[in-house]
């Protein structure tokens, strides 16, 4: 990933200001970042294409609970 | 003469309830307990001497006019520096909120005082729970009361560490990633973290809405039971809230010699954990499946169900503790410990579409578990990979790579996976190293069957007293 690409969601999408701490960690952010969007990526493609999210704060309806 | 703050709940009620012993003899001795080992384990941020003596008396007056509550009637306890106390600083552990003094309590703390306990102090954490060794920048290192030179584990390290060295009777944490339960494995206790939504988190300061858990740590599994029992219950101020019957889960601990785990199926899954182990924990959890073999349990090996849980697990947490703390980090960053600000950060990074495959991921997971619940009763695993290593430790080692235990998740290796899915999961000991270190294992249940986990806890533990009942040197 590049480091551009991190700054330009800093400051374009986040509204934020590439200060000296992030941009001191912006090459590892760009490893571990990079890493587990992969990891997520891969999961996806084993999805079913009707799979909905977990419903976010509640397992009251979750087949498990069943 | 063995001190009071060296009893459970189990032993203490009783003794109030027949008025043997005072609330207000006991709190004494727990603040003078506090003031002994505060220097030498910085387990609390806040100690309210004074509040709690006027509770006591206040509770010695109510038993003595019959009035008794319940099991927590008198009894001291600490919570994390997280729960929010009416007129009562809570910093989360950090700068940022370092002169916080809330107008309201937690839903959990209002339930306390309901159920007669008596709040003694604010306890030590990772800062803003987002951690796992309670390395605190700002208020220090919590220190292992089993051996001062090692961490606690965290977030919720200060409660642990209070619990083993009898500076509290017990202590309320929180668990994202194993907040509760790692902590409760390196000290030496017993932590559970509840099904999701089953204990309201109104009140208490987030870290990822989504994950987030609250919980007992206690002396004793009949200990965390009776607590538990107090603080769960539905909220309709949480939005997590489930609005499902809770139970008192120490009436199922009565007759120890009737619970036992003949016909039980077992889950385990070594290959999730292969190679990760250290030796001595490899070696304590193999004595608890061969005692559970033994005693007439069914032990299944199972295939992990999602192995990617552990990385994706974290896209929530990263996601959710950045749009809390977006503000401050823009406005106030500089007053973040490094390693928190660091973690923070990242998460701005996430896009939305990663975040809602983690959450599709997650009900492909709770689908997965509960076609796994159809064919065992309950499901273990060591707590954490490795015991309590020293504090400042830069590296440990994760398989055969070297990593900072304070950037990676490698403590939350096996717990994280108990938040994911949301189920109950308990840690309670079952061993020691050689250089008398703790070491604990997990129970985790079907979603709201914390009765069931508590009963199986509850005879491993009847049936190893050298395990349970064994009490950190802070007590020579």
């Amino acid at each position: 990933m590049e480091l551009s690409t991190l700054r330009s969601m800093t400051t374009e999408l986040c509204g934020r200001t590439v200060n000296s701490a992030i941009e001191a960690h912006l090459p590892q952010y760009a490893v571990e970042v990079a890493g587990v969007l992969a990891a997520v990526r891969a999961a996806a493609l084993t999805f079913p294409a009707d799979l909905a999210p977990a419903s976010v704060f509640s397992l009251k309806s979750e087949p498990s609970n069943k | 003469m063995s001190s009071l703050m060296q009893k459970t709940i189990q032993e203490l009620a009783p003794l109030l309830q027949s008025k043997a012993i005072s609330p207000v003899e006991l709190v004494r001795e727990c603040l003078e307990r506090i003031e002994k080992t505060e220097p030498i384990l910085n387990a609390y941020i806040s100690v309210l001497d004074k509040s709690a003596m006027e509770t006591a008396v206040q509770a010695e007056h109510e038993i003595m006019q019959g009035r008794y509550r319940g099991p927590l009637h008198g009894i001291p306890y600490s919570a994390k520096d997280l729960y929010m106390t009416r007129g009562v600083r809570t910093t989360a552990g950090s700068a940022i909120l370092a002169d916080n003094v809330p107008e309201v309590n937690a839903a959990v703390i209002d339930r306390m005082e309901e159920g007669g306990a008596i709040l003694v102090g604010k306890n030590n954490l990772h800062e803003f729970a987002y951690g796992t060794t309670s390395e605190n920048d700002h208020f220090g290192p919590c220190h292992n009361p089993w051996d001062s030179r090692m961490i606690t584990g965290g977030s919720s390290g200060g409660s642990a560490a209070s619990v083993a060295a009898g500076s509290s009777v017990f202590s309320l944490g929180t668990d994202t990633g194993g907040s509760i339960r790692i902590p409760a494995s390196f000290c030496g206790v017993v932590g559970i973290k509840p099904t999701y939504g089953r204990v309201s988190k109104r009140g208490v300061i987030p870290l990822s809405w989504s994950m987030d858990h609250t919980g007992p740590i206690a002396k004793s599994v009949w200990d965390a039971a009776a607590t538990l029992s107090v603080m769960a219950g539905y909220d309709a101020g949480d939005v997590g809230s489930a609005e499902v019957a809770t139970e008192n889960y120490t009436a199922g601990l009565v007759d120890k010699n009737a619970l036992n785990v003949k016909g039980l199926t077992v889950g385990i899954c070594p290959q999730y954990y292969a190679g990760l182990l250290k030796p001595a924990v490899e070696k304590a959890f193999l004595q608890v499946i061969r005692w559970f073999e033994a005693n007439g349990a069914v032990v299944k090996e199972l295939s992990h169900p999602t192995r990617e849980a552990f990385s994706v697990g974290s896209i929530l947490t990263m996601s959710e503790a950045y749009a809390y703390h977006e503000q401050n980090l823009e406005t106030c960053d500089e007053k973040y410990g490094p390693s928190i600000r660091y973690r923070l950060e990242k998460g701005q990074y996430i896009p939305a579409s990663a975040y809602v495959n983690a959450q599709r991921l997650r009900q492909k997971d709770r689908q997965i578990w509960a076609a796994i619940y159809q064919e065992i009763d309950v499901f273990l695993s060591p707590t954490v990979i490795m015991p309590a290593f020293p504090i400042g430790e830069k590296t440990v080692m994760f398989g055969a790579e070297a990593v900072d235990p304070r950037v990676n998740a490698v403590l939350m290796y096996l717990t994280s996976l108990g938040d994911f899915n949301g189920h109950p999961v308990m840690s309670l000991p079952c061993g020691f190293t050689e250089g008398e270190l703790p070491i604990g294992f997990q129970i985790q249940g079907k979603p709201f069957a914390e009765a069931k986990v508590f009963q199986v806890a509850y005879a491993y533990e009847q049936a190893h007293p050298e395990i349970s009942e064994r009490k950190c040197g802070l007590w020579n």
